[in-house]
């Protein structure tokens, strides 16, 4: 963008040039205004002719004096606006102005909310505020200033360089702190951008950060090393490491429940991570339901490794649940040493079992069979208590119909439907259960002897209810042995499975099918295999592996399809008869149900959705701890959510008001962010990719003056251009050309 | 002042005199507007002997009331005098080039044209618009005008005589176009004087774009010949303004040449040079005896006629 003439720096180059050919133009109009003259026959010539010849060499004087200054002011304007550039020394310096581009980085995230309590800042971000002011009072008047912010999403708070210095230190005070992960690839990416628009010829990039692990070497690692290699060759880096020698920090870095859905039947199983940084000491922990101190534990919360806590919490009340963990080590930094998860608690799990209407049946009220092995083994009859009344113990609650009445059905009202031999669906019905998949429900299909595989093709496979066509049955007669689960309770892959880890008893493994329906997967699907089946060969001992899928488990929108090739009744297995099987059927059907919980629990700087399942009955209110209102935009065009908020920046508990209902909404800050402990100089420059760079320490002394300086002399020489154009003026009017 | 009269006074503007092509249709137009604009007080000529008294009425000239009869009788009355019969008038009209140029009335400097021909108004339109006009004035009151047109020549001479024909044989002499011809004043005047036996009120209409010294040997045969001597130098406004702004080539009309120069560097150096002339001639005149006044083209005839007839009734007085 330079050039440089004579050892001068122009920062618009052509611009010179073109004041250069401006410097032309008087001339040209001189001789254009004599070529297009017009013709005035005249009576009195004689003394027109007389004061011709008395002021000739005056006149001659004059027109050429006006004619150099004409000149000399439009090539002095073209090379005022040129910017010429010299050093800072001598008399030239003394009168040219430094200038340049000052790009500041203030990074705002979390980690800079540590206390280290210095006497004029109580913050890093305080400290970071103060050397970027110190910065900005230090810029000559032709020095433009950008100020970038990288608490996650980076954002330019001055986009466009400005020479107010005074605007850029409001900009500076109003930077808030963020409760977000540090965006420092964002940030950089940014002022790249900037220094790409901008022609300004020296750029300082200040990089004011606590140069935390989780900043430098967090998610962002791998981008950042080329990004700052890329800013080296166009800036000036410096990086000001307002961390302070020893930080530490305990953290509450997870808290969540161990599974899906959590009913008031049975105990809920959560579990938090609680981690120490740069500190040994001791955290003890201390366990909340609903503001109600439930216990305390104590935590080595060492460097060390992440201590995980376990708790079994039983909750009575179905509904919105807030559990919360603390610890108390009196850390620096405070608002990661509290952790909050909202749960939604049901009573039971209402579970929509559909038999296949049997033929033989002609009153259609028999429902046994397999629907009747199932609907056992997930809501077995409830014991008497001592009081003589029964209250079940199943965290089920299932109702059983034939597939006659399943359209008249809302589905919605079911957590989880599941279809048991059914013969076939009509494609009305295939629509409203993939609808209700798609929007969250859980479906699993179990096959038997009534299935119709090319119904279930047409139907089910295009609506991605199935994982696979249905292609044979496969059979175990004519003296071929039984078919069996590829089960290992060593290595247990399935999520759904982890219950039979290391339970070698559980009968999964000897269970015998006799038959099932193959599923044709299509190649490189999805889908994941829960168990397969296995065969052993008549010629041999040896169980070998059957391609064919037992248990298959894929995504369908919002919600998931189990589907078992063989029957849950004793016709197809001996499953039935094993240990296992209502365990596994237990497990199935909690591991596809959705938890509805995540749009409550949202980490600082998100946005909370409103999923439209949620009953409105009047305009909803987002309310922070302090009856602050947040805004709300009702959605359009989404299918699942209904309301939108503006991000949610300050951590802490906020209640949704939804006119039916008020539920609890858990902010938390990154855990990302609870990495305090800093970097070292050689750990940062490598950390930038090994960038050259200067790394400053914790001071507000600016090195700003200790560059090397350019000086901008557009500005002298455009008053030169003013004083020059007046006396042009001057003696226009002093020559008497001045009338027009 | 009455709308005839503001329509009248109309007829005294260059601007409209420009449009009206018939030379004794101007004359006619300006002495009536020139009547009109004087109110209900008529002029009653040159003449210099006493006819009769009237009753005073608003607006009449205070000079005229005879303070005799007012001291006798406490009543103001005027004194009107007879028409002289005996005055003679001679108009001379400059006709060279240089009294063709005009930018009155043709939309400005820029479209100057030698002639009088078409709507513009040159210096030889207005000059023969006074002489036509004041020989209407002479004739019109029983006095005799004639006509004298120059340029490097007496071109035209027609004899005083106070016949209304007359005035149409002055009409017809003034209706000559300039010439593209350099003038010779002095030897002009002094073919004028020897032409001219009887004394006479000589009007001298022209730019007086010649040498001083020659034009002042004519004026001094003339004054010599013992004429009265009234000299009206007929100038455009743009020579005496000169308000040029843009480069342009000056085609001098009396073969002087042409020069190209931008006009606002010499602009200073002719207006001192044009009011060193001005002031020369005007000093030459003073000298002789001879009234010399400068008539703007741009202005209305009935200044200059109105000046001419005060100053002459003040004379007689």
């Amino acid at each position: 963008m330079m050039m440089n003439v004579l050892a001068i720096s122009l920062i618009n180059p052509w611009l010179a040039v073109a004041g250069a050919g401006l410097m032309a133009l008087p001339v040209v109009i001189h001789w254009f205004n004599r070529r297009r003259f017009t013709v005035m026959p005249w009576a009195a010539m004689d003394y027109l002719l007389a004061a011709m010849h008395q002021n000739r060499r005056r006149l001659k004087f004059e027109q050429w004096l006006l004619l150099i200054v004409r000149c000399c002011v439009l090539g002095l304007l073209g090379l005022a606006l040129a910017r010429p550039l010299g050093c800072g020394g001598g008399v030239a310096g003394s009168i040219g102005q430094r200038t340049g581009l000052q790009v500041l980085i203030i990074d705002n995230s979390y980690s800079m909310a540590y206390e280290a309590n210095r006497p004029s800042a109580r913050t890093h971000l305080d400290q970071a505020k103060l050397i970027a002011r110190r910065l900005i009072d230090q810029l000559s008047g032709q020095e433009a200033v950008v100020v970038i912010t990288a608490a996650a999403p980076s954002q330019a708070i001055i986009r466009i360089p400005t020479y107010d210095r005074q605007a850029a230190r409001l900009a500076i005070d109003r930077i808030g702190q963020s409760y977000g992960n540090t965006d420092l690839a964002g940030a950089l990416r940014l002022a790249k951008t900037i220094a790409d628009e901008s022609s300004l010829p020296r750029r300082d990039l200040h990089l004011i950060t606590d140069a935390t692990r989780s900043a430098l070497m967090g998610r962002q690692a791998s981008e950042l090393p080329a990004l700052a290699q890329k800013l080296a060759s166009e800036f000036s880096l410096v990086l000001h490491n307002v961390s302070v020698a020893g930080q530490w920090n305990q953290a509450v870095l997870e808290l969540q429940p161990a599974t899906n859905v959590l009913t008031t039947r049975q105990e809920c199983d959560f579990w938090a991570v609680i981690k120490g940084f740069a500190t040994e000491k001791q955290a003890s922990a201390q366990w909340k339901l609903d503001g109600q101190i439930l216990g305390a534990s104590a935590s080595n919360g060492d460097d060390s490794a992440a201590s995980a806590q376990w708790r079994k919490i039983l909750i009575h009340e179905p509904g919105v649940h807030m559990v919360e963990v603390t610890i108390d080590p009196l850390d620096p930094l405070k608002l990661d040493d509290t952790r909050r998860c909202v749960v939604s608690v049901d009573s039971q799990l209402k579970t929509l079992i559909v038999q296949g209407y049997n033929q033989g049946d002609q009153s259609g009220e028999r429902l046994d069979g397999s629907a009747g092995f199932l609907q056992l083994a997930l809501a077995p009859p409830a014991p008497v208590d001592r009081e003589g009344s029964r209250r079940s113990i199943s965290e089920f609650q299932t109702e059983l119909i034939n597939d006659l009445q399943l359209g008249n059905q809302v589905l919605s009202d079911y957590r989880a439907v599941v279809l048991v031999n059914v013969a076939q669906l009509p494609p009305t019905i295939a629509d409203q259960l993939q609808r209700y998949v798609r929007s969250g429900g859980a479906l699993m299909i179990v096959m038997g002897d009534q299935v119709q595989m090319q119904a279930y093709n047409q139907v089910l496979w295009p609506r991605q209810l199935m994982p696979g066509k249905l292609v044979q049955q496969m059979n175990a007669d004519g003296g071929r042995p039984a078919f069996r689960f590829d089960f290992d309770a060593a290595h247990i892959t399935s999520h759904f499975l982890k219950v039979f880890a290391n339970q070698p008893a559980s009968g999964l493994e000897t269970a015998q099918i006799y038959s099932y329906l193959k599923l044709d997967l299509p190649e490189n699907s999805p889908v994941e295999r829960v168990l397969n089946f296995r065969a052993k060969q008549a010629s041999d001992d040896q169980m070998t592996h059957v391609v064919d899928p037992a248990i298959t488990a894929h995504q369908l929108g919002q919600g998931q399809v189990i589907v078992l090739a063989t029957s849950v009744d004793a016709r197809w297995s001996t499953l039935p008869a094993k240990p296992a099987y209502v365990v596994l059927m237990h497990e199935l059907l909690k591991g596809s149900i959705k938890s509805e919980d995540g749009w409550m629990n949202l980490e600082a700087g998100q946005q909370l959705t409103v999923p439209r399942r949620i009953a409105v009955t009047a305009e909803p209110q987002l309310l922070d701890g302090a009856g602050g209102q947040i805004a709300l935009t009702a959605t359009a065009d989404d299918a699942a959510i209904a309301f939108i908020s503006d991000p949610i920046r300050q951590p802490g508990i906020y209640q949704l008001d939804t006119g039916a209902n008020k539920r609890a909404i858990a902010v938390n800050v990154s855990p990302d962010e609870a990495d305090v402990r800093s970097l070292d100089a050689s750990a940062i420059r490598s950390a930038l990719g090994d960038a050259e760079m200067r790394i400053l320490g914790d001071t507000i002394e600016s090195p700003l003056l200790a560059q090397q300086e350019q000086r901008d002399y557009g500005r002298v020489i455009l008053v030169v251009v003013l004083l020059v154009a007046g006396l042009e003026s001057y003696l226009a009017m002093r020559f008497g050309y001045g009338r027009r | 002042m009455d709308t005839d009269a503001v329509d009248y006074r109309r007829y005294l503007d260059p601007a409209t005199l420009a449009r009206i092509t018939s030379l004794d249709l101007r004359a006619r137009l300006i002495v009536e507007g020139l009547v009109s604009g004087m109110h209900r007080s008529p002029y009653q000529g040159i003449s210099v002997e006493f006819a009769q008294h009237r009753q005073y009425v608003a607006g009449d000239d205070i000079r005229h009331v005879d303070w005799k009869v007012y001291g006798k009788t406490d009543k103001v009355y005027l004194k009107q005098y007879l028409q002289e019969t005996n005055l003679q008038l001679i108009c001379v009209v400059d006709a060279s080039q240089s009294m063709g140029f005009g930018t009155v009335g043709r939309g400005g400097i820029a479209s100057v044209q030698e002639t009088s021909v078409g709507p513009g108004w040159s210096k030889y339109d207005h000059a023969t618009a006074v002489a036509t006009a004041l020989s209407y004035l002479a004739i019109s009151q029983q006095d005799a005008a004639g006509v004298a047109i120059f340029d490097d020549q007496l071109r035209r001479y027609c004899r005083p005589g106070n016949s209304p024909g007359h005035w149409k044989a002055v009409v017809h002499e003034l209706q000559m176009q300039p010439r593209r011809s350099k003038t010779d004043m002095g030897r002009i005047l002094e073919q004028l004087g020897q032409t001219v036996s009887h004394r006479s009120l000589i009007v001298i209409l022209s730019d007086f774009f010649d040498d001083l010294t020659s034009i002042a040997r004519g004026l001094s045969f003339l004054s010599y010949k013992k004429h009265e001597i009234i000299a009206l130098q007929v100038l455009d406004p743009a020579e005496i303004e000169f308000p040029f702004e843009d480069v342009q080539m000056f085609q001098g009309l009396e073969e002087t040449g042409e020069l190209l120069i931008d006009p606002r560097s010499v602009r200073a150096g002719y207006l001192q040079e044009l009011t060193r002339a001005t002031e020369q001639l005007k000093r030459t005149c003073r000298g002789l005896g001879i009234d010399c006044e400068r008539v703007n083209t741009s202005q209305g005839l009935d200044i200059p006629l109105r000046n001419l007839l005060t100053r002459r009734a003040s004379g007689v007085k």
